[in-house]
This record gives structure tokens, C-alpha cells and sequence, in this order.
């Protein structure tokens, strides 16, 4: 998980949307009169959120808000994306749900559900974010856990943010969280990032959790994937041919771009060559070999 | 001296439980009536499997406690918290009792049998450690001999710097047969290194001196040996190419070396002159035979052991499924929460053998069955949490040997090379 850079501000957000949809923002805001008037979300003739989704494909370079898969892109991929509504626009269920595999439970409330949701935020642009079927479909639905008990509705989302206490990260946009003080990574594993205490260590460790970032094994040969193309270019780079040198190092930092797949977890990799070769060296062996099965290549 | 049975009753969380353990040369008696293929491939190993918590070392910490209950009150063992906490009622004794084979090892004919029994009691905040057995054993109270021969290494296991002096304060602090499992039950007590006593056998006792370092060299992993070289007072390993000392070597191998050259240390002390040190008959425990050892090892550690060493007793635990598929199931004992938040023992009811560990994992081993998904899942956020732990690659061996099937060979371990290296140094 990573935050796009730059974040955008709201306006910066209606700008895009203007752009692409440029009635799309006043027939929303008459929806959401409606359903302030109703104290519930209710769309008896379709909802219009899909209508956008391109804007927040770009932001993202067409990955998963969420695990950094990287999906289809506009033309063919579109159908890959769900629009994700960060708060819930229906209702609010509890989560961990006794059902949910692997099980989880925490020593901490982790907020009450309701009928209603946070119905007023429906089309509001900033509670949204693409995100795959696997984080949305499957994960996320109609969960919101919070610390502590939910704001009162209808408040805008900086009020709420202040008012109640996410556990889940939310890394789009200027009022949403640098991922990258929460999360980090040993090789392919999610890991509560050393420096995040108190409510930020929950709150990475519930992300974690609640996407099941090290039980999907689609996301860890991803990483895996990351890691062995990163060390690949590390290879290249010490090749005689200066050409194929400055080829390795444009390379090297794309890998570790925004734009590339498990941005998180290449840059977290990196680090670790730097600070712990012998570590390094370890987990990249043990890339090697789950990526090529069978009778081990000679090296 | 092997361990035939093992029972113990209010021991921690435990209940009560019991169980049979393999020994080189047992007959195929009552215990193991149901194994269809006897001898078991490595018929001196046992393995108590199961999760952190699970109480499997507790199972190991009994056999120590048995063994060592003839001379605990002058052993420098202090019991602590051995007494089951009831929710209900109140328990206030615990009990554990140990059936041994015998050899003229021990001073006895070979096949006798003896039982050690030990209560443990609790008056007021203080537990006591009771011998319940009045069975006369003359050579158990040696310290010199290689009688009554078995060691237990515990999870805190490390060696550090030891020297000479050291060696004879620790002896007056603690019995022999105690140090000999007191990591099982003390964290953080230092083992004995190899270079506290092996460089003075090199001259007094070349003979046995050679049998050391070939037996460390078929103990060793593929792609590293042991020099039998000092330099500035730590013995060189080849490492691939490369020759480096014990301190550059990664935490995997030094775990694996620490308790064993203590294990080499005390077998060597034993043995009586002119013997082969493979012949020694006794018992070794390990708790965590798994502990920071490479995925691809995983999978040979405990068949090394057992070959090399195969006059002796082994019982291990892990949570490893890697370590799970090189055995069978007359090895391995699950240790589970049952009801009533006691730990339950029972033999897997599937073979486990050759089986790749996604099998294992998918197998009754585990508890999962065959739908993949999502307890797969489960399975592998247990492993993901061991390497969030430290434990890095647990969460990638998996996946690799889910994928690669159970036959892969075991890789070699591998210096880190130079274009790694060079990327690491760039500012
Ligand atoms: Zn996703």
C-alpha cells in the first residue's frame, strides 16, 4: 500500500472529475440531497460512481488502492476495478465477523454496526478509491472498523476523521494516510512498520488483517516477482557496458516508482540490501526458488 | 538409556497425557500395533508437533524433570510454575513419570527397564520437586561417565565465549545432568562453544579429537564444513568458496552449532577411551529443532540427525511443516488445545511421509481439509506471523514447497555475491 504522489487536495479532485465528467458532480450533489432528506442511501435507478472511476484509475496508476495489484487499464481493464467507498454508504456491519477465515480478534473495540451507514457520503468524491474484487468484493463491503464510537451523521469526512478513529488506512488524497509510516515489509511479509506506536500500530495491524495482506497468495508471488526483477537490475548494474548500466538504473527506479507493481514492498526491499545484506540475500534466494519450481536452476 | 513412555498429569496446562516413544531397536509392541511399515525409516526420532503455546515443550520439559528428579534437590533446578492453574477447584500437586531402557551403558544389563517418578508439590507460593522412585541406579549419580547419557536444548539456546574457568564455575553451580538440560528450563544460559575444550583434544586425544570434526562435518549442512582451523581463537568454516569464522557465520548455523557442539562436548566427556562416540546410546531433546534454520534445511535436519547419530534417543518439537514431511507418523505426536483449554496428544492419523507441506498442511496433521482456500489461508497466516516474528522465509518456504511438491532436493546455502554486495554499499 502506498500513497500516489502528489496526494491531491479536494479541489484538485473536482478539477479531474470536471474534466472527465462535467455534469457528474451537480447530479450528485442533488442525489445527496436526496438521501439527507431520507437519513438513508437509497438508489432505486443506479447508482453513477462508476461513471468516474477512470479519474481514480489514473490517480493510481491502475492498481489496487489497497494490496497494489496492478489491474486492467481503462480501455480493456475497466471491469477489474471496483469503486470503493472508503465509509460504507449502506450500512455498517461488524468486523471481525465470527465467520471470517483466517480468524482475527483483537483486544480492542472496534466500533458498533448500524442500518444506515455513512449514507451522506455516497458520492462523495473523497471517500473514494479504486480497488480490486479481492479487497473490495471479498474484504471489505460493508465493514468499517473504528476505535471507539462513530461520529454522529451527517459530517463531512475531515470532521469524521477527527470525530471517530479509522482502524482501517485510507492512503488517498491529502486527507489520507502515508501508508508507508504504518506498513512496511521483510522480504514478501506486510509488517507493522517499527516506528508506528500506540493507535498507529493498531491501526497498521487491522490493515493488515482486514486485507489479509500476507494470506493472499496472488499478492506474495507479486512481491516475490518485485523482488527478483529488483535484484535482477541490481545485477545488471555492475555490467561493463555503461549502456546497459544507465538501461539497469532507470530500471531500478521505476521498480521503485508510484507507477510499478508493490511499490511498498520494492522500496522496503532495497532498504533491506542496504541495512542487512545477508538477510537480503536470504529472502532473495528464497524468491529464486518459490518462483521456479522443481529441479533447481543452476545460478 | 533410552525413554519408552512418557505420562504426566497437572503439568502446566496439561490435564494429563501420555505417550509412547520410538527408540532404536524397540520391538513393535501394543503401542505401536496400528504402524504398518516397522521399522518406522528413522526409528530413533520423535517429534511433538504443534503451535506456539501449544504445550509441546511441556512435554519435553517432563522427560528433563523426570530424569533429573534423583538428584533435583542438589541440581540447581528451582521448579517454578510447574503446577496446573485450575479455574475451578484447586490442584496442588503434578506428576511425571519416565519408562527407561537400560544398557551396559548404564551400568545394567542391556533391555533392563526402570521408571523415574517425580511429584511436584506446592506449599504456600513455592513449588517442590519430589523423586517418587526408590529404583537404586549406582551410576546415575557418576559425573564422569557417559551412564545415563541424555541432554535437552531449550528455544533461548545460544553459545557465547566460554572460557576454561567459566566451565568449572558453571560445574559448581549446577549438576551435571542438570546443565545438561538447563536451557530447557533457564533462558538465555550459554552453551558450551567448541572452542572452550575442542582445540585442547587436538593434542591430548588426536584419536578422538578426528572423530569430532568428522562428525561435525556429517552433521553439517550441504555447502558448509568445518576447518577444525582456529584463528584468533574462533574455528573457520569453508562457506562455499570462502573460509569464515564461527562469529560470520548467520544466525542458522550458529544456532544449529551452538547446541550441538555442546552435545559433542558432553558425549565426549562420557565416553570412555578407545570408544566410538556414534556408539553412545542416550537421549537428546530440542526444543524448536526448526529455530532459525534455513526453509531448504529444514527438510534434511532431522534425517542428518538421526543417521548420523543413530545409537541415540531423539525428541524434537517444531511447527514446522517442512520438518513434518521427512518423517512418518509413527514419529510425530500433535499437540492440540482440546476441550476444556487442555492440550490434547494424539498421533496424526494420516502418513505424512514424502508428502510436499501443502499437503501437510491440507492434511488431519494440521486440521485443514482438502478445499484449498481460504483454510490454506489460515495456515499461511501462521506462518506469515512467524516471519513478521523474525522468522523470515517461513511465509516464502511455504509457498515454494506448496509449489514445488515434497521431492526437492534441499539447495546449498550461498555467500552473499559480489554484484549484491556492490548494491548494498551504494549510497
Ligand atoms: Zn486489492
Amino acid at each position: 500500500m502506498i500513497r500516489h504522489q502528489p496526494p491531491l487536495a479536494r479541489a484538485d479532485l473536482e478539477a479531474r472529475i470536471d474534466a472527465r465528467a462535467p455534469a457528474w458532480r451537480a447530479e450528485a450533489a442533488k442525489r445527496t440531497a436526496t438521501f439527507l432528506t431520507a437519513g438513508r442511501f437509497a438508489e432505486p435507478n443506479g447508482s453513477i460512481w462508476s461513471d468516474i472511476k477512470p479519474v481514480y484509475m489514473q490517480l493510481q496508476y491502475n492498481k489496487c488502492i489497497y494490496c497494489e495489484r496492478v489491474l486492467g487499464a481503462e480501455l480493456t481493464g475497466k471491469a477489474e476495478h471496483d469503486v470503493e467507498h472508503f465509509r460504507p454508504k449502506g450500512q455498517v456491519k461488524t468486523w471481525p465477523y465470527a465467520s471470517r477465515k483466517p480468524s482475527v480478534s483483537y483486544d480492542f473495540p472496534t466500533g458498533t454496526p448500524n442500518k444506515t451507514g455513512y449514507y451522506w457520503l455516497a458520492y462523495d468524491i473523497e471517500n473514494y478509491a479504486c480497488s480490486c474484487k479481492g479487497c473490495n468484493s471479498d474484504r471489505k463491503r460493508d465493514y468499517f472498523p473504528i476505535l471507539g464510537p462513530r461520529a454522529a451523521a451527517p459530517t463531512d469526512i475531515v470532521s469524521l476523521n477527527k470525530a471517530e478513529q479509522p482502524l482501517l488506512l485510507f492512503p488517498s488524497g491529502t486527507i489520507g494516510d502515508d501508508p508507508a509510516r504504518f506498513i512496511t515489509f521483510l522480504g514478501v511479509v506486510a509488517q507493522v512498520h517499527p516506528a508506528a506506536k500506540g493507535v498507529d500500530r493498531l491501526r497498521a495491524q487491522v490493515t493488515i488483517d482486514f486485507f489479509s495482506l500476507n494470506d493472499r497468495e496472488e499478492l506474495l508471488a507479486d512481491r516475490a516477482r518485485v523482488i527478483r526483477e529488483l535484484a535482477s537490475k541490481m545485477r545488471q548494474l555492475q555490467d561493463k557496458d555503461p549502456a546497459w548500466r544507465a538501461a539497469a538504473q532507470q530500471d531500478l527506479e521505476q521498480i521503485l516508482s508510484d507507477a510499478s507493481p508493490q511499490a511498498a514492498c520494492a522500496r522496503a526491499y532495497a532498504e533491506l540490501v542496504k541495512t542487512d545484506v545477508q538477510k537480503a540475500w536470504e529472502i532473495y534466494q528464497d524468491v529464486q526458488r518459490y518462483l521456479s519450481p522443481g529441479p533447481r536452476r543452476p545460478r | 538409556m533410552y525413554v519408552r513412555h512418557l505420562e504426566i498429569r497437572d503439568l502446566r496446562a496439561f490435564r494429563s497425557a501420555a505417550v509412547d516413544l520410538l527408540y532404536p531397536g524397540r520391538e513393535q509392541d501394543a503401542a505401536f500395533e496400528e504402524v504398518v511399515r516397522w521399522p518406522v525409516r528413522l526409528p530413533n526420532v520423535n517429534v511433538f508437533l504443534g503451535n506456539n503455546g501449544s504445550g509441546k515443550s511441556t512435554l519435553l520439559d517432563a522427560v528433563a524433570l523426570a530424569l533429573i528428579s534423583p538428584l533435583v534437590s542438589s541440581s540447581g533446578y528451582r521448579p517454578q510454575s510447574l503446577i496446573r492453574r485450575a479455574s475451578r477447584g484447586k490442584v496442588d500437586t503434578a506428576e511425571m513419570a519416565v519408562d527407561l531402557v537400560l544398557h551396559e551403558q548404564d551400568g545394567r544389563a542391556d533391555g533392563d527397564l526402570a521408571r523415574l517418578a517425580a511429584r511436584v508439590e506446592r506449599r504456600g507460593a513455592i513449588e517442590f520437586l519430589n523423586p517418587m522412585s526408590s529404583v537404586i541406579l549406582d551410576r546415575y549419580f557418576e559425573e564422569k561417565d557417559s551412564s545415563f547419557f541424555f541432554v535437552g536444548y531449550g528455544a533461548s539456546r545460544r553459545a557465547e565465549a566460554l572460557s576454561a574457568n567459566d566451565l568449572a564455575t558453571r560445574r559448581r553451580a549446577r549438576a551435571v545432568r542438570y546443565e545438561r538440560v538447563s536451557t530447557l528450563f533457564e533462558d538465555h544460559l550459554a552453551l558450551v562453544p567448541l572452542n572452550a575444550w575442542l582445540p585442547g583434544w587436538a593434542i591430548e586425544n588426536p584419536g578422538r579429537h578426528k572423530q569430532v570434526v568428522t562428525l561435525l562435518n556429517k552433521l553439517l549442512p550441504p555447502g558448509v564444513t568445518f576447518t577444525g582451523e582456529l584463528e584468533a581463537g574462533e574455528y573457520l568454516y569453508n562457506f562455499r568458496s570462502l573460509v569464515v569464522p564461527y562469529t560470520a557465520l548467520s544466525d542458522g548455523y550458529r544456532a544449529y552449532l551452538s547446541w550441538v557442539g555442546d552435545l559433542l562436548y558432553h558425549l565426549c566427556m562420557g565416553a570412555p577411551s578407545g570408544s566410538k562416540l556414534v556408539d553412545s546410546r542416550g537421549v537428546i531433546m530440542v526444543d524448536e529443532i526448526d529455530l532459525h534454520i534455513h526453509p531448504a534445511w529444514q527438510r534434511s535436519i532431522i534425517p542428518t540427525l538421526s543417521r548420523t547419530l543413530k545409537n541415540m534417543q531423539f525428541i524434537f518439537t517444531t511447527h514446522s511443516p517442512l520438518v513434518v514431511s521427512t518423517i512418518e507418523r509413527a514419529n510425530i505426536y500433535n499437540v492440540e488445545m482440546g476441550p476444556r483449554a487442555t492440550p490434547k496428544v494424539s498421533r496424526p492419523a494420516q502418513e505424512t511421509f514424502g508428502l510436499s507441506a501443502d499437503q501437510i498442511l491440507r492434511s488431519d496433521v494440521f486440521g485443514l481439509d482438502s478445499t484449498r482456500d481460504p483454510e490454506f489461508a489460515e495456515k499461511l497466516r501462521t506462518l506469515s506471523r512467524a516471519a513478521e516474528q523474525g522468522e523470515s522465509g517461513a511465509a516464502l518456504a511455504f509457498l515454494r514447497s506448496a509449489s514445488a511438491g515434497g521431492g526437492e532436493p534441499p539447495p546449498e546455502p550461498s555467500a552473499v555475491p559480489d554484484w549484491f554486495q556492490k548494491f548494498s554499499d551504494r549510497s
